[in-house]
């Protein structure tokens, strides 16, 4: 029993600095941001991730949507994209506005049920700070199972 | 009469007990639903079946194969291809969910890419050694590969039920499930720190994903189907079995 204090006192402590600093980093349930390039040095950088589509009892999914923003001040020439792709369809969206409060529209792309690929990246070398959001809707645009994994950033 | 019947009542509770003992020796740490059909979401448990001989556990770690450096089989035989060959989004798709029920508390374990990998629970009074405890998660919805001839995945479970805060080299040096300072529900044979002592590979629990063959057909060439199974790397039973709390490693010590 004797052991069990220094296990519970420290979960203790570390629990009230998380509970104190944590917050600053804000997810939701299907929206999620992140600095791609970290570095500033890799035009390449790319992020990957899988979206599954699937019935959680609101009916089975019709398509999905996404949008992006890039939050980062504007650079000539720097644009951040987001891309989907499920079999033989894709679509692809960009931020034209950096900086600005707003999201690119949704792009939708119609593939029904099962895993579609989400991609985001960018013109040029240089961290962009960017959010994205995505939802699987049902045929008349009722939100249903939506998850993710994320595959690469890099 | 009166005297007789509490003489039976209490003979008959006795048994039970003493029935109710001998079973939770033998309960391995498993997951209350080891078998999912692909394509949808549900809610699931890790039943924890028994403490370390008389102590209880006070946290348990809780590992999934990433599918990223995971060993594969198919029908027995080494596959040297992706998970993807068979599973078309494995992350793994786990997340706990939030109860203070046995712990007082939960978190998740993340990858290098910040996929869940597996869950922690910890602190509070925990499990008295003679109960069961659960403790929850959600199972994501996940899909076979529709071109492959999987008919079924299983995924090998790696958990560690913990009774007393040890450092690393303890884990194995105790006497196993009579009072040792954790039940490793493991691998017996990846050369970690944390591979159960046995001489077979019974230590893992497991969770199958099972093919809908009405929505997701095997494809005609495929006879009937093949058997999947996935096991973790070493390297990552040493990355994602220690539990961290805000980057910082609270167990093994």
């Amino acid at each position: 029993m004797t052991n069990n204090h220094p296990f519970l006192q420290k979960i203790l402590t570390l629990a009230s600095i998380i509970l104190a600093t944590g917050y600053a980093a804000s997810i939701s349930a299907h929206g999620g941001g992140a600095t791609l390039d970290p570095a500033g040095n890799k035009a390449t950088f790319t992020a990957l991730a899988r979206v599954t589509c699937f019935d959680d009892g609101n009916g089975p999914a019709d398509h999905l949507i996404a949008r992006i923003r890039d939050n980062s001040a504007p650079v000539p020439g720097m644009f951040v994209s987001l891309q989907l792709l499920k079999g033989s369809k894709a679509i692809s969206i960009t931020d034209t506005t950096p900086g600005d409060a707003q999201f690119s529209p949704f792009v939708p792309l119609q593939a029904g049920n099962g895993v579609y690929f989400m991609m985001a990246d960018k013109t040029v070398a240089g961290a962009r700070n960017f959010e994205v959001e995505w939802h699987c809707n049902t045929a008349t645009g009722v939100h249903t199972g939506t998850d993710i994994v994320v595959d690469q950033f890099e | 009469m009166k005297k007789n019947k509490f003489k039976t009542l209490t003979l008959a509770l006795a048994a039970a007990m003493l029935a109710g003992v001998g079973q939770s020796a033998l309960a391995h740490t498993r997951l209350e639903m080891p078998t999912v059909t692909e394509g949808v979401r549900v809610t699931n448990n890790v039943t924890i079946g028994h403490g370390c001989g008389e102590k209880a556990i006070i946290g348990t770690s809780v590992v999934f194969p990433d599918g990223i450096d995971s060993t594969i089989t198919v029908g027995g035989q080494p596959h040297n291809g992706p998970l993807t060959d068979f599973v078309a989004n494995w992350g793994p798709n786990v997340q706990p969910l939030q109860t203070r029920a046995v712990f007082d508390f939960v978190d998740e374990k993340q990858g290098p890419t910040g996929n869940v990998v597996g869950f922690w629970s910890g602190g509070g009074s925990g499990m008295p050694a003679h109960m069961n405890a659960f403790v929850p998660f959600r199972v994501s919805a996940t899909n076979i590969e529709p071109t492959s001839c999987a008919k079924s995945v299983k995924f090998f479970v790696s958990i560690a039920d913990i009774c007393e805060i040890s450092g690393v080299d303890a884990l194995r040096s105790g006497e196993g499930e009579a009072g040792a300072v954790a039940n490793l529900w493991t691998h017996n044979n990846l050369g970690t720190p944390y591979d159960r002592v046995s001489t077979t590979d019974d230590g893992p629990a497991s969770l199958t994903i099972t093919r809908d063959v009405t929505k997701n057909p095997l494809p005609g060439s495929c006879g009937e189907g093949v058997d999947v199974e996935v096991r973790p790397s070493a390297a990552q039973i040493n990355r994602d079995m220690p539990i961290k709390f805000n980057s910082q490693q609270v167990w093994p010590q």
